[in-house]
């Protein structure tokens, strides 16, 4: 059989894998030591804590091609990336840099202030305002 | 449910040589349809090679679990992502959604290229005629914003990430045009799509038209429910489908995303009556004038009522409902208030369905299911200004751009006067020297690699006495402040080394069509053989005088970005001019060793 539902059903597989994609958290953190400006890493690792708080976090834009993974929470949503994360973030992209079909703006450092939420399947992601 | 967990259940027992089995199916036009003209064929252009690949999954098993019929065809053309769906064919796909669907491939096409389109709506339709026909455009979308890329184009939807490509808004309006098909709905299941620009330049060529006018989750359309309305009742209208996409669509948010939830969620739908928009651009061009010619006593009035109507994820995508009735309260003008009220009332025409849903707030209740180009000053380019007025909805005299325009003059701050940027230098030296590139930018600012990772205009690679690597490059960011960006390479220290280095500048210009790859656009052997003293011109330094010093040129960016740029060589004949006297060159800072001497300690750099 080549059916649509098997091709999809193999892609889900490839996408989602079989493990969770629950991200890797350390409940435990004190948010009270956390340095005032996150890296990305550091905001996906205290994910669990942060949740609905607003926070600053430093990385590189890299528009709509980085290393962000599965559904992004808006089909505008952009990515920032870290030493070795990934974070979507949902909401206007900083001044004059674009999202898509980018260049050299791909990489370029950039911090942002806006709430840590996480989707349905316990992936954070920014909205900045 | 959009993520069923049996999908990634089902997902863990499916062997993955089914993978290979996708490939074996080839040739022809996928599923065969049913014999006579259905009611409705449903087509869904999906360019998903890009970051929403998984979304395009998802749709498609949505689609699934309806399935064509009869009466309905659903016909789709898609395209994926191996990076974010790894282990997908790269071919594009296309065929007939049945609840076992079989599409086809063919190859890899460009999902981005207007003859594309053309091509799917030309082969659904004589495929697969019916009665009523609708065309889904699903992917990305920005307005009618602009794209710095690809000399100027104007930016509307649809993205193909392997090939490079975004079409334009007047190319996806073209590709339809030149189908021949009229469409009783052309839904933008994409961002930011609900917009005036966007529907006139569809005028004359489909009934409605279907949008948001903010972003879209990335699950997009509920396409279960969607097209389970329609096979239920495929006697519908445009219009009735067309309402029955903005409430289903909206009514799924609802029920997914509860006020309780933690996950918040705001979207907006909107069903737009195309056989009335040129009405409203007529009633907007009235108001434009009118706005014109009282520019002198109403100036406050329309920029309060502009700044405070909601915004969206470009915020100068302004409500147009919300924007007309704020200047309706805050104006005493008997004739302004007349045009604004015909505004609102053609508005009310041409919106003939609309939804909006904010699970945490109630800050899209002023969302009237139409955006319009609405900047303050300080939130837009001379540039942008150019490409707004380039729109079939600009093509006019007094009309809403040169409202806009008009409206500038008054604001306060300063345009970003910002212009296409996308340049690349690169330096690389063959011996272990440290080199040092740093870029005056027009500002007056100082760009290099020993002082940090970015700038204003641009960011920068490593410092090379980090990295190791005798090369540092300085890459300009997609727009950048107009102006003259002066180039200057200074021999810090030969780290060891013995003799002269020979810098090489390299320049790449991804805004110039003519420039492929990296081009070398000067050479220079360096050393601290007599190395400039504190009181040094910039005009020494310019011609050389000194061996530890290089003034390549300037790059002067400010010019329109279609344009192609000029960089300035001297001893070369790409781009050859004589380096310009400027005051700000006077004060270069490595003659002053104390600030030179703190950002080299900051950097962890051993004195010299």
């Amino acid at each position: 059989m080549n059916t649509l539902r098997t091709f999809i059903v193999v892609m889900s597989l490839t996408v989602t894998g079989c493990n969770s994609v629950e991200p890797r958290t350390k409940p435990d953190a004190d948010i009270a030591a956390l340095p005032a400006v996150l890296a990305v890493d550091d905001a996906i690792a205290h994910a669990a804590i942060l949740d609905g708080k607003e926070v600053t976090v430093q990385g590189r834009f890299m528009g709509w091609k980085g290393r962000c993974s599965g559904m992004p929470p808006t089909r505008s949503a952009w990515m920032l990336e870290g030493e070795h994360e990934c974070i979507y973030v949902a909401g206007p992209v900083p001044e004059g840099i674009s999202p898509a079909p980018s260049t050299n703006d791909l990489g370029r450092a950039t911090s942002l202030h806006g709430t840590l939420v996480r989707d349905n399947a316990g992936r954070p992601y920014l909205m900045v305002h | 449910m959009k993520h069923g967990r049996w999908i990634q259940a089902a997902a863990c027992l499916v062997a993955v040589a089914a993978l290979a089995m996708i490939g074996g199916c080839g040739g022809g036009g996928g599923s065969s349809g049913p014999s006579g003209p259905a009611s409705w064929t449903y087509m869904v252009y999906m360019a998903g090679d890009n970051n929403l690949s998984e979304a395009a999954i998802t749709d498609l098993l949505e689609m699934e679990t309806v399935g064509s019929d009869a009466n309905v065809n659903i016909i789709v053309q898609v395209e994926f992502s191996s990076q974010y769906t790894p282990g997908v064919p790269t071919d594009t796909l296309r065929g007939r959604i049945t609840t076992n669907s079989n599409l086809t491939r063919i190859s890899n096409v460009d999902m981005g290229a207007k003859q594309t389109l053309t091509d799917f709506i030309g082969w659904a339709a004589a495929n697969y005629p019916a009665d009523n026909y609708a065309l889904v455009l699903w992917d990305h979308g920005a307005g009618w914003k602009v794209t710095r890329r690809s000399g100027g184009a104007i930016r509307g939807a649809l993205q193909d990430e392997t090939s490079g490509s975004f079409m334009s808004l007047p190319d996806i309006a073209d590709a339809v045009r030149v189908a021949g098909i009229h469409f009783d709905v052309i839904n933008f299941d994409a961002c930011l799509m609900a917009m005036h620009e966007v529907a006139y330049e569809f005028n004359g060529l489909a009934d409605y038209l279907v949008a948001s006018e903010d972003s879209e989750p990335g699950e997009g359309d509920p396409y279960d429910r969607i097209l389970g309305h329609l096979k239920a009742t495929p006697g519908m209208s445009g219009q009735q489908l067309a309402s029955t996409i903005v409430q289903d669509y909206v009514a799924y948010y609802r029920d997914n995303y509860p006020a309780s939830g933690a996950r918040p969620i705001a979207v907006t739908k909107s069903a737009i009556d195309l056989s009335q928009i040129a009405m409203l651009h007529a009633n907007l061009t009235d108001l434009a004038q009118t706005m014109i010619s009282k520019i002198g006593t109403e100036r406050a009035n329309i920029q309060a009522a502009r700044d405070a109507a909601i915004s969206y994820d470009f915020p100068t995508n302004r409500d147009l409902g919300d924007f007309l009735n704020r200047l309706a309260i805050n104006t005493n003008d008997a004739t302004l208030d007349a045009k604004v009220a015909a505004a609102r009332a053609a508005l009310g025409i041409v919106v003939t369905a609309n939804a909006t849903y904010a699970s945490n707030s109630a800050a899209l209740t002023n969302s009237q299911g139409l955006a319009i180009f609405l900047p303050s000053l300080s939130q837009v380019t001379n540039d942008e200004l150019a490409q707004y007025a380039l729109l079939a909805s600009s093509s006019g005299t007094n009309d809403w751009a040169d409202f806009i325009n008009v409206l500038l003059t008054g604001d306060s701050g300063s345009p970003l006067e910002k212009t296409a940027g996308n340049f690349v230098f690169w330096l690389e030296w063959n011996t272990v020297a440290d080199l040092d590139l740093m870029v005056l930018e027009p500002d007056g600012t100082w760009a290099a690699p020993f002082l940090g990772s970015s700038s204003p205009n641009g960011f920068l690679s490593a410092d090379s006495a980090i990295s190791g690597v005798s090369a540092e490059y300085y890459a300009a960011a997609e727009q950048v402040a107009k102006g003259d960006y002066d180039i200057v390479v200074n021999y810090w220290d030969a780290n060891g080394s013995t003799g002269s280095t020979t810098a090489r500048l390299y320049f790449y210009d991804a805004e110039d069509p003519n420039f492929t790859d990296f081009v070398e656009v000067g050479n220079r052997a360096m050393d601290l053989s007599y190395p400039a003293p504190n009181n040094a011109t910039w005009a020494d330094m310019a011609n050389d005088v000194y061996s530890d010093w290089w003034i390549p040129g300037t790059l002067t960016r400010t010019q329109p970005e279609q344009q192609v740029q000029t960089f300035i060589l001297k001893g070369h004949t790409v781009r050859i001019t004589v380096l310009p006297d400027k005051t700000k060159r006077e004060h270069l800072p490595y003659l002053d060793r104390q600030a030179d001497t703190v950002a080299r300690q900051r950097m962890g750099r051993a004195l010299q």
